[in-house]
């Protein structure tokens, strides 16, 4: 192949070039620390960061979230479903995607709710409650044929609505935020504490766990499983 | 050499094998694939600079927001951690997209070669100005 040793040169200068740089004093971010938990009132400083310090920020992240299960939609629209997917049928891997299904939507709760007080958060959660649906999405395929295409074009409709009014509520509460209004504080460490911060985790919790659930129940019906 | 630059330059030919195998790669597949082996090194990279200050987990225990300033001392760097979750959903985000590109375009082309992609078509099949 013609790989060109500048470019290789130009990629090694790249990747290298942080070596060269001089590092600065350790900082000591104590009080850094200080401020921001007084800042955000709550134990999970990154969550407390990522949804009051830098508020603004997640609002695109979210919107860039959703402007990509629309493209998947879009880009997919044009193409032919899978007639019939083949289904996985072992007895042992259907039992274990149904425990791991259970495992992952327990999970999801769990990081959405207390996402503020322990490692967790809205976009943790998404990932965990998409993966539950995802794997009874597989282990659903082992029992006969997929649902017909106008049933599951509805239901893809109503989880999109879904999202969508999710997102319009992460919106309007993260609106909320900026403009300072905020909730009653709440004792520290409960988990009705910290303004806004539960309920916007909770709202993306949703969304992401529906935006991922369309993306990947678009996958497997128009590629299949494997 | 200090632990930090060591793990540094590890983080790095990380980046520089993500980068290698994105032009080495005649496959659009592989590209992207290496494209996510470059953006996992990034973000570890960003883990590795928070954890510079400090080890401890930022999330603080007992139950007043108050921080003892000498135990906040060991705490880890929140900041980077949070944009680093930022580019975590968008580094998913760009990647399902390419995917799905990708798979498009091997529909026309299953070889995805790109050399051969960026081939004009033959004429008349699609007719482009």
């Amino acid at each position: 192949m013609n790989l060109r040793p500048l470019h290789l040169l130009a990629a090694g200068v790249v990747a290298l070039a942080p070596l060269l740089q001089a590092l600065p004093a350790p900082a000591a971010n104590g009080d850094l620390i200080a401020a921001l938990s007084a800042q955000t009132r709550v134990p999970n400083l990154v969550s407390g960061v990522l949804l009051y310090t830098r508020l603004y920020d997640t609002v695109a992240e979210v919107v860039v979230f959703t402007l990509t299960s629309m493209g998947v939609v879009w880009m997919l629209s044009a193409e032919r479903p899978q007639t019939r997917i083949h289904g996985l049928d072992d007895p042992a891997v259907l039992v274990l995607c149904r425990l791991g299904a259970t495992v992952a939507a327990l999970l999801a709760v769990e990081l959405a709710l207390r996402g503020h007080l322990s490692p967790g958060g809205g976009f943790a959660a998404g990932v965990s409650g998409g993966t539950a649906l995802a794997l009874l999405l597989i282990a659903r395929s082992g029992q006969g044929p997929l649902p017909p295409e106008d049933v599951s074009h509805r239901n893809l409709e109503r989880t999109e609505l879904i999202e969508k009014l999710a997102v319009l509520l992460f919106l309007a509460l993260a609106f909320l935020s900026l403009e300072g209004l905020n909730l009653p504080d709440g004792s520290f460490g409960a988990v009705e504490s910290g303004g806004w911060i539960p309920l916007l985790n909770a709202v993306i919790g949703v969304k992401v766990t529906l935006g991922s659930w369309t993306m990947v129940q678009l996958f497997i019906r128009y590629r299949g499983l494997l | 050499m200090t632990a930090f630059r060591a793990l540094e330059l590890m983080v790095l030919l990380a980046v520089l094998a993500g980068l290698v195998g994105l032009l080495w790669h005649r496959n659009l597949f592989l590209k992207v694939l290496a494209m996510d082996v470059t953006s996992t090194a990034v973000i570890s990279l960003f883990v590795l600079i928070a954890a510079r200050d400090g080890l401890i987990t930022p999330i603080l225990q007992g139950d007043t927001p108050v921080v003892d300033p000498r135990a906040a001392l060991t705490y880890a760097d929140p900041i980077p951690q949070a944009v680093t979750l930022t580019a975590i959903v968008i580094g998913f985000s760009v990647q399902a997209l390419l995917l799905l590109a990708t798979t498009l375009l091997a529909g026309r082309d299953p070889s995805l070669d790109v050399a051969e992609l960026d081939q004009p078509e033959a004429a008349g099949s699609r007719a482009g100005p």
